[in-house]
């Protein structure tokens, strides 16, 4: 059956909105005032400093029930291995190019480690039924709603904080930004968008039998959030 | 079926095809039944109760609204060039766009992709518009069998039913309602109505279609013209699923969500996730870009979008009717409808059902089917003052009403099924009514006569004397009980 040729119904449809189209479009609407508002902070002007950051972001995300770690920037492999340890997941995933190595093989070494390293149709079965746990980087964080942004690529794939129940993803506080717009502006801007941009605020759930919340819907059970305290300036606070 | 035989047979699937024709008789048996009343009221408290906790700031939520309404407003004022400019930067990132004036057409598009790539099945996400064109009815016809994966829409498919909310499918059924279907229906599973449990069942389930599908389907909450990205917002994570696993992901969405930037949408997933559960985000906001790239080891290896139309280019047509399609989906409307918050969602018999309902399904189907819906309001305004993009929802309701009832206006093309309310007895009576009116003298005798005569008065008056006293004149008209207006 050959794919129908829609262009007959593309011009009918354009065709119907161009004869009723305004003849003067209106003016770009002004986002000043949702940039200056409350989920707007650190839009516009200078961007809030990341280390007075970490506390609106914890008690965020653990309004969504994610776990959030304190970790140092050398120990957090080790904090990474104590979360898997503590849920006694022995099966771990993480991208072939994770940037969390080599710290992170080290820490992991006694584990399953199995990088993700061929096409997921090749090894879906494995994913999905023989995995207890993926480790991520993140590309950063947002205070405002405890929201992780990740740009899964070719280093880390889209599914691997997807499809394994307990998903531990590692963010450092220098990522952190104030509210949505701000951290967005950084890392994704326009002109810059992977080809799956992810933001991610707790686990997986569902309010759809009689509004009772329940976790674990279809992705992860769990998100682990290792909070890792990078900047010199964080250090010393 | 007939109202007075089926109390609480609503949540049934005998309204597996409900009319929207029937609505007067649908809401009867929504109204007896005390199940689903309960269900409905719990649950609307719950999402009104939820919504209020965020938007508790009159002043911040009327500046956040503005910015939404300005934003939909500017776009669909630009709507053929952002369709265009979407389509062009689509089709750069590799993503194939399709086009289809009508549900029909629509499907043949799914069935000839599903045939294409061999697929005995689809896994879905949420989606509305794949609702709208009756999707799993016309790929079961061409032996695809169609699986939701949303928890409440799985549940509703299973039940043989339809939605009756747009963001929660299954709002008007117990847990033990839904305990009861799983262990009839679901292969080696026990009754139990703990509701982790379920949803336990469900994601074992749900996870292995994840796996074995080739075709996944999904709505769009968003598309960005001048990105070329389509934006989807959940909870569940089944449109990911659905979206990243398959080797094919076919996308359906109207042609009216569109923004023109990336920054456009970040307000309106703000107010669409506050409206519609009261989150302030929701667990996944997951922006699709295109296809599995070179090097990339996941993601579908096609993706494709189909842009239906359906009566909607109809609603852009009016000025008026336009403001229809800033609609972003939140389901705030219906949640603080009292008439839907009393007869649910099922009894409207159309895909989406209270006020967003009934000023919608006009466009798509037709008054002719619909003239019934846009009646069903007080005009109490509640659902424009919640709209998070300010569409004027009671002023629309009226067009719609006194549309089904009269002509176009002169130069004005009319909507399909224009007039088709009319009613010869009901004309003549206002006829009849503005001719007495314009004869002052004549007035007053008739009425004269009509005081003298309310013995006469039927004590039965159809509908009205259902729920109601009779109607009657009083003994004496205001005139004579206003002695020194008497002459004027």
């Amino acid at each position: 059956m050959q794919i129908p040729d829609t262009r007959g119904a593309r011009s009918v449809i354009l065709g119907a909105l161009r004869a009723s189209a305004p003849e003067t479009p209106l003016p770009l609407p002004e986002l000043r005032a949702y940039l200056d508002g409350p989920h707007g902070r650190g839009s516009v002007g200078p961007r809030v400093s990341p280390s007075t950051l970490a506390a609106p972001f914890e008690t965020a995300a653990r309004s969504w029930r994610a776990e959030v770690l304190h970790a140092g920037a050398s120990d957090w492999p080790q904090a990474v291995r104590q979360a898997l340890d503590r849920r006694g997941c022995q099966r771990v995933v993480i991208g072939a190019a994770s940037p969390l190595q080599p710290e992170l093989d080290a820490a992991l070494a006694s584990l399953q480690l199995r990088r993700f390293d061929q096409p997921l149709e090749q090894w879906k079965g494995e994913l999905f039924d023989a995995v207890d746990a993926s480790v991520t980087a993140t590309a950063g964080g947002i205070a405002d709603t405890g929201t992780l942004v990740l740009r899964p690529g070719t280093d880390e794939p889209r599914t691997l904080s997807l499809v394994p129940a307990v998903h531990i993803a590692v963010l450092r506080v220098s990522t952190l930004y104030a509210s949505l717009p701000a951290a967005l502006r950084a890392l994704a801007p326009p002109g810059d968008l992977p080809s799956n941009l992810l933001l991610i605020s707790g686990p997986s759930k569902t309010a759809d039998i009689q509004q009772v919340l329940a976790y674990g819907a279809h992705g992860p059970k769990e998100l682990v959030i290792v909070l890792v305290h990078d900047s010199a300036e964080d250090a010393l606070s | 079926m007939t109202p007075a035989s089926h109390t609480g047979a609503v949540t049934e699937s005998t309204l597996n095809f409900v009319d929207p024709r029937r609505f007067k008789a649908n809401t009867q048996a929504a109204v007896d039944d005390p199940h689903l009343r309960r269900s409905f009221r719990s649950a609307m408290d719950f999402l009104q109760a939820k919504r209020a906790a965020h938007f508790g700031d009159t002043a911040a939520f009327e500046t956040l609204r503005g910015v939404g309404e300005a934003i939909r407003q500017y776009s669909l004022s630009r709507l053929p060039d952002l369709l265009e400019r979407l389509e062009q930067r689509l089709t750069e990132r590799g993503v194939q766009v399709h086009w289809a004036s009508t549900p029909e057409q629509a499907n043949d598009i799914f069935l000839a992709l599903g045939r294409k790539h061999g697929a005995k099945g689809m896994i879905k996400g949420k989606s509305m518009v794949s609702e709208e064109i009756e999707l799993n009815h016309r790929m079961a016809e061409h032996g695809i069998d169609c699986l939701e994966s949303d928890m409440g829409e799985y549940i509703v498919q299973l039940a043989g039913e339809r939605p009756s909310h747009i963001i929660m499918p299954a709002i008007h059924k117990t847990k033990q309602q839904i305990a009861e279907l799983f262990a009839q229906k679901i292969p080696d599973t026990a009754y139990t109505d703990d509701v982790d449990a379920l949803i336990a069942i469900g994601r074992r389930v749900l996870r292995n279609e994840f796996r074995d599908a080739t075709v996944g389907v999904s709505g769009v909450n968003f598309m960005v013209a001048e990105t070329g990205s389509l934006v989807l917002v959940e909870n569940e994570g089944n449109g990911r699923m659905c979206t990243t696993v398959p080797e094919v992901h076919i996308a359906i969405t109207g042609i009216e969500k569109v923004v023109e930037r990336f920054e456009h949408v970040l307000p309106l997933f703000s107010l669409l996730t506050r409206s519609a559960t009261g989150q302030a985000v929701t667990t996944y906001l997951n922006v699709i870009n295109g296809p599995r790239r070179a090097g990339e080891l996941d993601g579908p290896k096609e993706v494709h979008l189909i842009l239906l139309d359906n009566g909607r280019s109809q609603a852009y047509r009016d000025a008026d009717f336009r403001s229809t399609l800033q609609c972003i989906r939140c389901g705030a409307c219906m949640n603080h409808c009292p008439v839907y918050s009393r007869i649910g969602g099922l009894a409207y018999g159309t895909t989406y059902p209270g006020p967003i309902g009934a000023i919608i399904s006009p466009h798509l189907l037709g008054l002719e089917a619909t003239k019934d819906l846009p009646t069903a309001s007080s005009l109490c305004g509640a659902c424009s003052e919640v709209c998070p993009v300010r569409i004027p929802i009671p002023e629309l309701l009226m067009q719609l009403r006194r549309a089904a009832k009269h002509d176009a206006a002169p130069g004005r093309p009319p909507l399909a099924g224009q007039g088709s309310a009319k009613d010869w007895k009901e004309a003549l009576a206002w006829k009849s009514w503005a001719w007495i009116n314009e004869r002052p003298r004549l007035y007053r005798w008739a009425v004269g006569i009509g005081h003298r005569l309310r013995w006469l008065t039927p004590p039965w008056q159809g509908g009205w004397t259902a729920h109601r006293l009779p109607m009657r004149l009083a003994p004496r008209g205001l005139r004579d009980r206003l002695p020194g207006r008497r002459h004027n």
